[in-house]
């Protein structure tokens, strides 16, 4: 129930109770766009860090202390 | 005032994500390439179809950052942050807010941790947000889509 309530606040979730029965439903609308929206600010922050290894990979060639193979 | 819209009903989804990285840099260096204007200009950029239209960024306890840019939808995004941890070499901590064009899409809290590792740095950015009812437009999706399918693309090579 724990986690029922977490999902529930997060609006990807709805439930109702019925007696002893509680019936849950996706919200698929806000499943999609959530989904959406924090996959994107993830996808743009992999792609930032990328170009932050090849900026640094540039830096350590530059030096040519740190030694490494690509 | 924000213009509301029976389609698109007020929401706030909570979020956590969490990217690591290791990189075969000094912990100074990886933090200088997060905290110097100049470094960071050089790999913090919006990609194709995006034009930088001011960057400010002040890293200390207090200190600011803006970034605005416009992208090729015509959509403008605004990132604006305050650092309220900043620790030399190993530590960062930012409030941000994201704005595209004039609806706020998300608040959140940034934590970036640098760790060494042998001669290389481990780098852990955790984001903790509130993703808002303004992120739903078309520009964003379809930005996110093409982020995405570029994610995909690099996966596979």
């Amino acid at each position: 129930m724990q986690h029922l309530a977490v999902l529930e606040s997060s609006g990807l979730v709805r439930s109702v109770k019925v007696g002893r029965v509680r019936t849950c439903r996706i919200e698929p609308k806000a499943l999609s766009l959530a989904e959406q929206w924090i996959n994107q600010r993830r996808a743009e922050w992999e792609q930032h860090f990328d170009q932050l290894g090849e900026y640094l990979n540039t830096l350590v060639k530059g030096e040519g202390t740190h030694a490494k193979d690509k | 005032m924000p213009k509301t819209s029976s389609s698109s009903p007020r929401s706030v989804v909570h979020a956590t994500f969490c990217i690591e990285r290791t990189y075969p840099a000094s912990p100074a260096q990886v933090f200088k390439a997060l905290t110097d204007p100049a470094a960071k200009a050089k790999w913090f950029t919006g990609g194709n179809g995006y034009t930088l239209l001011a960057r400010e960024m002040d890293v200390r306890p207090g200190g600011r950052e803006h970034l605005k840019g416009r992208w090729e939808t015509g959509v403008v995004s605004t990132f604006d942050a305050v650092y309220h941890d900043v620790v030399t070499d190993e530590r960062l901590l930012y409030a941000c807010e994201m704005h595209l064009d004039d609806r706020k899409i998300s608040v959140s809290l940034a934590t970036l941790e640098l760790k060494p590792a042998g001669t290389d740095t481990h780098l852990v950015m955790t984001e903790q947000g509130a993703f808002l009812d303004g992120y739903d437009d078309a520009g964003s999706r379809e930005r996110g889509s093409n982020f995405l399918l570029d994610a995909l693309g690099n996966s596979l090579k």
